[in-house]
C-alpha cells in the first residue's frame, strides 16, 4: 500500500534532481541510519573476523620509562627467541603501568587496570621493584611459584624467589614465593629496564606459564645462541 | 488485585511502538550492566582463591560476616552522613543559581561556564587547593578564621570537611540540569504574574517551585543515589593514614578496598549487594513520595 | 514607581554580588592549575602556600614543552570521536526509551523502568571486568568502538529524558493523534524536539563523563595512539610525577575542548528557550 503509493509520488515528481531532494528529505534519517549500520555492521565484522582474541603472553612492565612496549626492541627480540607465531597469537607488552603497592594504590587508575587485567586472566606477567611486587603478591593475585603449574619454573629458579607474607582474611599468614628476582638479567642489563632491585611475578590466573618462563629462559640465561641465530 | 482484560487494539499497537523504543536501553542494559551485577551477585557467596587456587563455595558466609562486622556498619553510616550535607545544600544552592541565571542578566553565559569549571578541573588540582585550604598549619581556612581545627583529621568534624568539597563539586551539576528544567517552564506564566504585581520571591515559590518539581525531583533522586555510591572523594583528600578515615569511608570505598585493593573480591561482592539494597529501600520510598510531592502538568 | 525601580536594581546588585561571591570560589582550583603551571617546580611544591602567584618570573613555556611532548592533536581527535559517538547513542537511545517510560503504557512498565533505576545504584567498578572481556572478544580493543562500548546506553540519560517527557503537556499529543500520526510520527515531529534542553544537558554530562573517565581507556587502549586525553595525560603524571607545574599545564591544554563543547551546548540552551517559548 504505502510503498505504491510512494512509488507513484515520486514517478511523478518531474526532474531527477527534484527525486533525490524528495527521497532526502523524507527518508534522512532512515538512509542515514541504514549506511551507519552498514557500515559499522561491516567494522565489527572486519573486527571480530581479523583481530586476534588470544594471546601467547601478556606482559605488564610497571614502574620504568623504559622502551619496552609493542614493538619496542625487547618485544621482538623476546618473540623471534620463543618462536611464536603472531598470526596465530598475539604477544603483548604493556609499559605504561605505574603504581607503587606499598605506596597505596586506592584510586589509580593503572593498578585498577593491572586488577582487570589480572582478574579476567588476561595476564601473564608483571615485572616491578622487589619490593613492590612482594607488597603486591599481599593481594593474592600473583601465583604460588611452588604451586604444581610452576614446577619447571620451581626447578631452574627457586634460588631466586621472592617472598611474600600475606595475612588472610581469617587471620592466617602465608608465607607465598610470588617473584623471580632478575636484577641482574639481561631486562636490566641490556634493555635498561629498571635501575633498582626488580622482580617478575606471575599472574594468579594465568594460562600462559610456559610463556613466561620462556621469558625468564630468555631474559636470564647467558647463552647467546640467539644473538647468533640472528647475525 | 489487578484486574486482567483483554487489551484493545489500540494499546496493543501503543504497547508494541514501547517495546521497540526501549529495546535497544534495556538489552543494552542486561548485557554491560546486570550481566556483570548478576556475576558479582554470584561471587558473593565464594571465598576468592588467592595465589591461584580456585575459589570455594561458601554460602553466606562472607553475609555473615559483613552482618556482623561494625567497619560495614560505619561505612554505612557515613554515607548516610555524608548524604545529608551533599544533597540539600548541593541541590538548595544550584537552584538559587540556576534562577538568578536564567534571568535576562548580562553575563550569564560566563558566570554558566565558570560554575561548570569545577567538574572539568584535573581531579589532581582540586585535591591539591583542598588539601591546602584545609592544611592545619598554613591553610586557608584556619588562617583566616585565626583557629587551629584539624579539618580532615579530626574524626568529628572530617565528614562535614568532606561533604562540603562534595557539595562544591556538584553544584555545576545541578544546575546545569536545573537551568534546562526552568527553559521548559512557559514564559508567559511569568508575565501573568508580572501583569497581577507578584514579587519575584512570590513567583518563585508559585510557579517556579511547583512547574520545576519533576526536574527536582530528579535531580534529589539521581543524587541520593548518587551520594549513597560515593567513592572518590573520600581517597581524594584522605590519605591511608589519617585516623578520622574510618569515620568517613563510604561503603563502595570500603567495597572498593576489599575487592581492588585486597583482591578479596567474594566479600567486597557481599558488600555491594548489601548497599544495593539498601539503596533500593531508599529509592522505593522516594518513588512513593514522587505522587505526594511531584506536579505533572 | 521610583520606589519599584530602585528595589529592583538593589535586586539585580545583590545577584550580582552572590554570583561573583560563588563564582569567585568556583574559580579557585582552575586559577590554581594555571597558575601552577607558570610556576618553577620548587616554587610549586614550597612549603609556603602563600605564594599564590608565581615569583620568579611567569613561565608560559611549560605549556609549549607539554605540547611538543605529547601527541595532543592525536589525544584530541581520538577522544573528540569517543566524545562524539557516546553522545550521539547516549541521546538516540535515551530519548527513545525516556518517551516510552514517560508517555506510552504498556505491561511490565513499572518493572523495566526499575532495571534503569538499579543500574543507578551498582557501583560501576564491577561492570569493568565482563565489558573488558566482551570488548577483547569482539576484537574493538584500541579502537573508538571499543572506547564507546560502555557508553551506548545510558540509565542516568534514559531517567532524564523520562522526566523530560513526563513535563510536557497531556494535550499536546492528542491533536497529533486525531491527525492520524502514529506514534513513531507523533514522537519524532512533536515530542523529540520539546524535550531539547534535556537532551542539551544529557550530552553535557555524557561528554563530560566520556571525558573524565579514565580506567576504561586505559584498560581498552594499551597504545598511545588510540587512547583518549584523560588515559594519554595519566601517562604525564607518571612521568611528571615530581613536576607540578608540567603536570598542571598538560591539564589545563586538556580541559580546554571540554569548555568549548560546554560553551556550545549552552548557547543551544539559550535557542532552545527563543524557539520553545513561543509554541508553548
Amino acid at each position: 500500500m504505502w510503498a505504491k503509493t510512494e512509488k507513484e509520488k515520486i514517478a511523478g515528481i518531474p526532474s531527477a534532481r527534484k527525486k533525490v531532494i524528495y527521497i532526502w528529505e523524507y527518508y534522512k534519517l532512515w538512509i542515514i541510519g541504514i549506511v551507519f549500520v552498514l557500515w559499522f555492521g561491516t567494522f565489527a565484522y572486519h573486527q571480530y573476523t581479523t583481530v586476534l582474541h588470544d594471546y601467547w603472553c601478556y606482559m605488564i612492565f610497571a614502574n620504568t620509562y623504559a622502551d619496552l612496549g609493542d614493538h619496542s626492541k625487547l618485544w621482538e627480540d623476546y618473540t623471534e627467541y620463543a618462536g611464536f607465531d603472531l598470526n596465530e597469537k598475539a604477544v603483548v607488552f604493556n609499559a605504561s603501568s605505574y603504581f607503587d603497592y606499598l605506596k597505596g594504590v586506592t584510586g589509580n587508575s593503572y593498578f585498577e587496570a593491572f586488577v582487570a587485567f589480572a582478574d579476567s586472566g588476561t595476564l601473564d606477567g608483571i615485572t616491578m621493584g622487589t619490593e613492590s611486587l612482594a607488597a603486591l603478591g599481599e593481594t593474592g593475585r600473583l601465583m604460588d611459584l611452588e604451586s604444581e603449574a610452576c614446577a619447571s619454573i620451581a626447578a631452574k629458579y627457586s634460588d631466586r624467589f621472592v617472598y611474600c607474607d600475606a595475612v588472610r582474611e581469617d587471620g592466617e599468614t602465608v608465607h607465598a614465593a610470588v617473584g623471580i628476582d632478575i636484577s641482574d638479567s639481561r631486562l636490566v642489563t641490556e634493555y635498561e629496564g629498571y635501575a633498582e632491585p626488580c622482580a617478575l611475578g606471575i599472574a594468579a590466573l594465568s594460562d600462559n606459564v610456559e610463556s613466561v618462563e620462556l621469558f625468564l629462559d630468555f631474559i636470564l640465561t647467558e647463552d647467546d645462541s640467539r644473538l647468533v641465530r640472528s647475525e | 488485585m489487578k484486574e486482567k482484560r483483554k487489551m484493545t487494539a489500540k494499546e496493543k499497537n501503543e504497547a508494541i511502538w514501547a517495546y521497540a523504543f526501549v529495546a535497544p536501553t534495556i538489552i543494552g542494559l542486561i548485557v554491560l550492566n546486570f550481566y556483570p551485577a548478576i556475576n558479582t551477585f554470584w561471587q558473593s557467596f565464594f571465598k576468592t582463591g588467592d595465589f591461584g587456587k580456585g575459589n570455594t563455595f561458601v554460602g553466606l558466609a562472607n553475609y555473615q560476616k559483613a552482618f556482623a562486622d561494625p567497619e560495614i556498619w560505619q561505612s554505612l553510616i557515613n554515607t548516610i552522613k555524608y548524604a545529608i550535607i551533599e544533597v540539600p545544600l548541593g541541590v538548595v544552592i544550584a537552584l538559587i543559581l540556576a534562577v538568578f541565571l536564567n534571568r535576562k542578566l548580562k553575563g550569564t553565559s560566563l558566570f554558566r561556564t565558570i560554575f561548570f569549571l569545577p567538574m572539568v578541573c584535573a581531579p589532581a588540582a582540586v585535591a591539591m587547593v583542598w588539601k591546602w585550604l584545609y592544611n592545619q598549619q598554613f591553610g586557608l581556612f584556619n588562617n583566616i578564621l585565626h583557629t587551629n581545627v584539624a579539618w580532615i583529621s579530626d574524626p568529628k568534624i572530617a565528614w562535614i570537611s568532606v561533604g562540603i568539597i562534595g557539595v562544591w563539586s556538584i553544584i555545576g551539576y545541578n544546575m546545569v540540569l536545573f537551568i534546562s528544567g526552568l527553559q521548559e517552564i512557559p514564559g508567559d506564566y511569568y508575565e501573568a504574574a508580572e501583569i497581577d504585581g507578584a514579587t519575584g520571591i512570590r513567583q518563585f515559590f508559585d510557579i517556579t517551585v511547583p512547574l520545576l518539581s519533576p526536574t527536582t525531583f530528579f535531580i534529589v533522586q539521581t543524587r541520593v543515589i548518587g551520594a549513597l555510591t560515593i567513592f572518590d572523594l573520600m581517597f581524594m583528600v584522605m590519605d591511608k593514614t589519617n585516623t578520622a578515615l574510618t569515620k568517613v569511608e563510604s561503603a563502595v570505598y570500603v567495597f572498593y578496598k576489599y575487592t581492588f585493593d585486597q583482591g578479596n573480591k567474594g566479600y567486597g561482592a557481599a558488600i555491594v549487594m548489601i548497599l544495593v539494597v539498601f539503596i533500593m529501600i531508599v529509592t522505593v520510598i522516594m518513588q512513593r513520595a514522587e505522587k505526594k510531592f511531584v506536579f505533572y502538568n | 514607581m521610583e520606589s519599584a525601580r530602585t528595589r529592583a536594581r538593589v535586586t539585580t546588585a545583590v545577584i550580582y554580588i552572590i554570583l561573583i561571591i560563588m563564582a569567585f570560589i568556583m574559580l579557585v582550583p582552575f586559577a590554581w592549575m594555571i597558575l601552577t603551571a607558570l610556576k618553577t617546580n620548587q616554587e610549586a611544591i614550597s612549603v609556603s602556600p602563600f605564594y599564590i602567584l608565581p615569583h620568579n618570573g611567569w613561565h608560559w613555556e611549560t605549556f609549549g614543552e607539554v605540547w611538543k611532548s605529547y601527541n595532543f592533536v592525536l589525544l584530541y581527535k581520538n577522544t573528540l570521536l569517543m566524545i562524539f559517538f557516546r553522545v550521539v547513542c547516549a541521546c538516540l537511545t535515551a530519548t527513545m526509551a525516556g518517551y516510552a517510560f514517560g508517555r506510552l503504557n504498556f505491561p511490565g512498565k513499572n518493572f523495566l523502568f526499575s532495571l534503569v533505576l538499579i543500574q543507578m545504584m551498582i557501583p560501576s567498578t564491577i561492570f569493568i571486568i565482563p565489558q573488558y572481556l566482551m570488548v577483547s572478544k569482539l576484537g574493538w580493543l584500541n579502537t573508538t568502538a571499543g572506547l564507546v562500548f560502555p557508553g551506548i546506553v545510558t540509565a542516568f540519560g534514559t531517567y532524564l529524558l523520562k522526566t523530560g517527557y513526563q513535563g510536557l503537556p497531556k494535550d499536546l499529543e492528542e491533536a497529533a493523534g486525531i491527525d492520524g500520526c502514529n506514534i513513531g510520527q507523533r514522537f519524532l515531529r512533536i515530542m523529540m524536539p520539546l524535550t531539547r534542553s534535556s537532551m542539551v544537558s544529557l550530552g553535557i554530562f555524557t561528554a563530560l563523563f566520556a571525558f573524565k573517565d579514565l580506567m576504561w581507556p586505559m584498560i581498552v587502549c594499551s597504545s598511545v595512539t588510540t587512547t583518549t586525553l584523560a588515559a594519554g595525560l595519566a601517562k604525564a603524571q607518571g612521568q611528571f610525577s615530581s613536576n607540578y607545574p608540567q603536570m598542571m599545564a598538560a591539564a589545563v591544554l586538556a580541559v580546554v575542548p571540554m569548555i568549548v563543547i560546554y560553551v556550545i551546548f549552552q548557547k543551544q540552551f539559550v535557542e532552545g528557550i527563543a524557539t520553545s517559548g513561543g509554541k508553548l
